[in-house]
């Protein structure tokens, strides 16, 4: 029997069973849920790259309609089955050929006892930022026009992204206590995944086992105990075999009265990584370490925050968990793929990076990824990026106000090791961003946002191998309740970048082994604009223009622009 | 919070610290920097200043020295050994060394490019002489594209801060080289995943008994008449290597089916495709596009449902008791495109004669052999055109050339 046949059998039998059930358990609940997206979009590719390309495909139409049906059953509070059903068909197919039924999310989860609860099956895995995180991608600002969050809520959406966690496959175990000896609450988290299936000859299994202690000693003190494990559970016929440790502990310590709230605290760390490659006999292991002290200063009347932290990141600190990027900056993208007669990948501008959600990557990758650094240089694998050391100062509103946001960030870093030459590279960066309702201000009933952030970062080093790079990336947005319940929402997205870098190049081990000249010279933008129409809680549409261009300013033939005109609807209830 | 309960609340977070810290240690901390060394060209740099041992190499190396002066100055290569190119591969270790020394330490860059298979080979370090016992090209390229015969290829030498760079010309003269490098070599285990190479067409009508290559057997529709489908190997565009596979035909009878080919006995890929979960193998394939709407491409995947994929004991495949799964690709675009397909989403075969007896579960180790239709499809009655060229399986991902 086709296996998707049979799994739409299984939700109809799983259906009829709650049925029943209903009737038996009075504990017994069965709720739908669902989420709906129809996208279409229009596409033209212009400008010096594809004149005269009568080959390269320059216009184009796509889009699909989804429907991810999400049944939660709960027969009592042992266990809830939690399933997400998705039926996809793609524009442009006919007789259903392309329509896909499948499984979006299995899970169990449930409670054992009176205190330990349980999750199975797809489970969202999350620590510190230095051991399990799942850093946001550079360019992703908590000040992004409203047009440009509607794009990353679908490719987050899309690719799992629930707040800075990993989904993944496998065991999550939650045991919580009150009052032992002289701790207010202990609480402890364990999970075991599978991050990589073996083929049964040459690549093992990978399994990622991990836990956090978290122990409350009062309202002023806090730590943690954080463990993150890879190991490969190598066959006979295996090629290699990988192994990753990081241990962390966590604090907080702080002082509050009305006025004024201090608080003391930080983490710090451990990894070890280990790769043995059996094809060539060849084995490393080595083993590096992280500190980041921190200071918060909140000063209550006025709802301002400060923080100062330094970082201490080794060169070799390897934490995989928490340094995989969300992009792939390799991604060639699937609109317009090839140019210059259909002979060169076109590569991947920052419309493809905001809102293709097939350039994302929701798999742990063993070794730090290529990236770009007009998109970010500082900490382009988030805040456990390795080889950075330095100050951190930030200042933010805080986030009981609710018609003003605002923060600014200072950035004052250098590498811990020279790559490629004993002088250092060193980082400063500003970025911070301001969101205001006007609405809410004037006490108009109606939406008027606007949003304006700003990332600007500057790297350089001196000696024989220089690098001087410079980049900025704008962000302008607004969104007006014209009519009822319509919007026009607007944005911009201005990316300039100037000067010489070298990418690294990691072996299988993570380390460096080779750096590769990088020039840029030129801008990167984007401009939106479009309605959007609310017509309930649970359901809008909008209909938006964008148009992006890419400018190289020092290579001829390579200018193109990407115009775009994007229809959804989404339906979510 | 009472005094002593502060104090030991400060004791117990120092303790945790010390104890985190006690364990800490970097491994490379002694160590000047990481990775290989990056030196710019310093403003005296003169580039190239001794030519050392000019065509005296004995170790059947062509050796390359390039003028003393910055210059774009091309030669082709006239070494007394190697008069009409390098024969790479026709005796021990032949191959092409650089032997420059350079006015100071630098990290300097060397491209050679093929003028007509496009393929690249690079090498880089940083040193004051290129050493030509680790850096020397034996013909390999980087990437998918491969060097072939009786073809040239520019070498630039450069350096990092520097405008001076040195070009040159040489010729590949080796007759053992049939072509470019063969696939083949995918079937080693890559970082990423393994590849396979089904078929390359540049030796499409070499070996036509051997069960180890890929499509042999063509065959167009006689009921389309004058419009039958015509399928040959042409050199008049490639992705790699010489040649492409040209398909086109009339769907006069309105059937949709055109015509196509397969391998000679269904039993060349026996044995090679190690992965059990069909959503991890792909089918990978350049495909050009005519713009011609009806236009579609079949893969059919032929499984023998009785064979021990462990040992390959068995019998052969009987088209009647075991699997066909298809796909269809609708080719309606211009140019060339690289086409990827997971096997899980190839569909069974309903003809109960020709792959739809099997036991209809989807078992990649067990695939046997290929085979393409050209369809004139969604709509019957047209006339499809397409070329197809480097059919690859690939497990664990798709083929990223």
């Amino acid at each position: 029997m086709n296996k998707n046949v049979f799994l739409l059998a299984f939700v109809i039998w799983a259906t009829s069973i709650t049925a029943n059930a209903q009737v038996l358990n009075k504990n017994t609940t069965f709720k739908v849920g669902g989420l709906g997206r129809s996208v279409l979009t229009s596409d033209k590719l212009s400008g010096d790259l594809v004149e005269g390309d009568t080959i390269s495909p320059k216009k184009g139409l796509g889009g699909y309609t989804l429907f991810d049906l999400n049944m939660d059953l709960t027969i009592n509070k042992i266990f809830n089955a939690n399933t997400i059903l998705r039926m996809k068909n793609p524009y442009g197919t006919f007789y259903g050929q392309d329509t896909k039924f499948e499984f979006r999310q299995l899970q169990f989860r449930g409670q054992i006892g009176r205190k330990l609860k349980y999750e199975l099956g797809d489970i969202y895995i999350g620590l510190t930022p230095f051991t399990v995180f799942n850093a946001n991608e550079p360019l992703d600002n908590r000040f992004e026009a409203d047009v440009f969050k509607a794009r990353r809520d679908i490719l987050n959406y899309e690719n799992f992204y629930v707040g800075n966690k990993w989904r993944l496959q496998g065991l999550q175990l939650f045991y919580n206590v009150d009052s032992v000896l002289v701790f207010q609450k202990i609480g402890i988290n364990v999970f075991g995944v599978r991050t990589n299936a073996t083929n049964e000859t040459t690549i093992p299994d990978r399994i990622l086992f991990g836990g956090r202690l978290d122990v409350l000693q009062s309202a002023r003190f806090k730590f943690g105990v954080n463990a993150v494990s890879f190991s490969d559970l190598a066959v006979a016929s295996s090629a290699s075999k990988f192994g990753n440790d990081v241990f962390s502990s966590d604090l907080e310590f702080n002082l509050q009265n009305d006025a004024l709230l201090f608080a003391i605290g930080g983490e710090a760390g451990t990894s070890s990584s280990s790769y043995n490659d059996k094809l060539t006999g060849t084995s490393n292991s080595y083993s590096d370490y992280f500190y980041k002290p921190e200071i918060k200063l909140a000063f209550k009347p006025a709802k301002i925050g400060l923080t100062a932290s330094y970082r201490n990141v080794g060169a070799q600190f390897n934490s995989p968990t928490a340094q995989t990027q969300r992009v792939n900056s390799s991604y060639n993208p699937s609109i317009f793929p090839t140019v210059n007669s259909a002979t060169t990948n076109r590569g991947a501008m920052i419309f493809d990076r905001t809102t293709q959600e097939q350039s994302y990557n929701r798999n742990i990758s063993q070794t730090m990824q290529g990236f770009l650094p007009q998109y970010g240089n500082i900490t382009p694998y988030g805040p456990a990026t390795a080889n950075r050391a330095g100050l951190s100062v930030g200042l933010a509103t805080d986030t009981s106000l609710k018609n003003i946001s605002a923060e600014v960030n200072f950035d004052m870093l250098s590498e811990v090791q020279g790559e490629g030459t004993t002088e250092l590279r060193k980082f400063t960066g500003i970025r911070g961003g301001v969101l205001v309702n006007i609405g809410g201000l004037a006490k108009l009933n109606r939406v008027i946002d606007i949003s304006a952030g700003v990332k600007s970062e500057n790297t350089i080093r001196g000696g024989a191998a220089e690098v001087d790079f410079r980049s900025t990336v704008i962000d302008a947005g607004l969104a007006i309740e014209t009519l009822k319940r319509v919007d026009l929402i607007g944005g911009v997205k201005l990316l300039t970048a100037k000067g010489n870098e070298y990418l690294t190049t990691r072996d299988i081990n993570n380390l460096a082994t080779g750096f590769t000249p990088y020039l840029y010279d030129g801008s990167e933008n984007i401009y939106s604009a479009g309605l959007r129409f609310r017509f309930a809680e649970f359901a809008q549409a909008s209909v938006v223009y964008n148009t992006s261009q890419l400018k190289r300013n020092t290579v001829t033939g390579t200018n193109y622009n990407f115009d775009q005109l994007f229809f959804n609807f989404t339906l979510k209830f | 919070m009472n005094r002593i309960e502060k104090i030991s609340t400060f004791l117990l977070a120092v303790a945790i610290l010390i104890g985190v810290f006690a364990a800490c240690k970097r491994t490379f901390k002694d160590e000047e920097f990481m990775g290989t060394a990056v030196r710019s060209a310093p403003a005296d740099f003169s580039g190239i200043i001794i030519d050392t041992e000019p065509k005296t190499y004995l170790r059947k190396e062509a050796v390359i020295a390039p003028p003393a002066a910055p210059t774009t100055r091309t030669y082709e290569l006239v070494d007394e050994n190697y008069p009409g190119g390098i024969e790479f591969g026709t005796a021990a270790a032949s191959r092409v060394a650089f032997v420059n020394e350079f006015s100071h330490d630098v990290t300097w860059f060397l491209k050679i490019s093929g003028r007509t298979s496009g393929a690249i080979k690079e090498y880089t370090g940083t040193s004051k002489k290129i050493d030509s016992n680790i850096v020397y090209w034996d013909g390999a390229a980087d990437g998918t594209r491969f060097f072939i015969f009786n073809e040239f290829a520019d070498y630039t030498l450069s350096f990092l801060g520097s405008s001076i760079s040195y070009n040159g010309l040489l010729k590949i003269a080796n007759s053992a080289i049939k072509g470019p490098k063969k696939y083949p070599q995918f079937s080693k285990l890559l970082p990423d995943g393994s590849y396979y190479t089904y078929e390359q067409i540049d030796n499409f009508d070499l070996n036509i008994s051997s069960t180890n290559t890929g499509l042999r057997t063509s065959y167009g529709d006689a009921a389309d008449g004058a419009g039958k489908a015509v399928f040959f190997v042409t050199d008049t565009k490639q992705v790699d290597g010489y040649f492409s596979y040209y398909m086109k035909g009339t769907d006069n009878n309105g059937n949709n089916y055109l015509g196509g080919a397969s391998g000679e006995l269904l039993e060349e890929l026996k044995g090679h495709i190690k992965e059990s979960d069909p959503s991890k193998v792909y089918v990978n394939a350049y495909i050009y596009g005519y713009g011609r709407p009806n236009s579609a491409l079949f893969f059919q995947a032929f499984e023998n449902d009785f064979i021990n994929p462990d040992d390959l004991s068995g019998p052969s495949r009987n088209a009647a008791t075991s699997d066909m799964w298809f796909t269809i690709v609708e080719v309606n675009w211009v140019g060339w495109k690289l086409v990827s397909i997971p096997y899980s989403s190839f569909k069974p075969a309903s003809n109960p004669l020709s792959g739809g007896g099997g036991n209809r579960i989807k078992e990649p180790k067990k695939i046997v052999g290929f085979g393409i239709e050209l369809e004139s499809y969604p709509n019957s009655g047209g006339t499809a055109e397409l070329a197809l060229d480097v059919v690859v399986i690939s497990t664990n991902g798709v083929f990223k050339p």
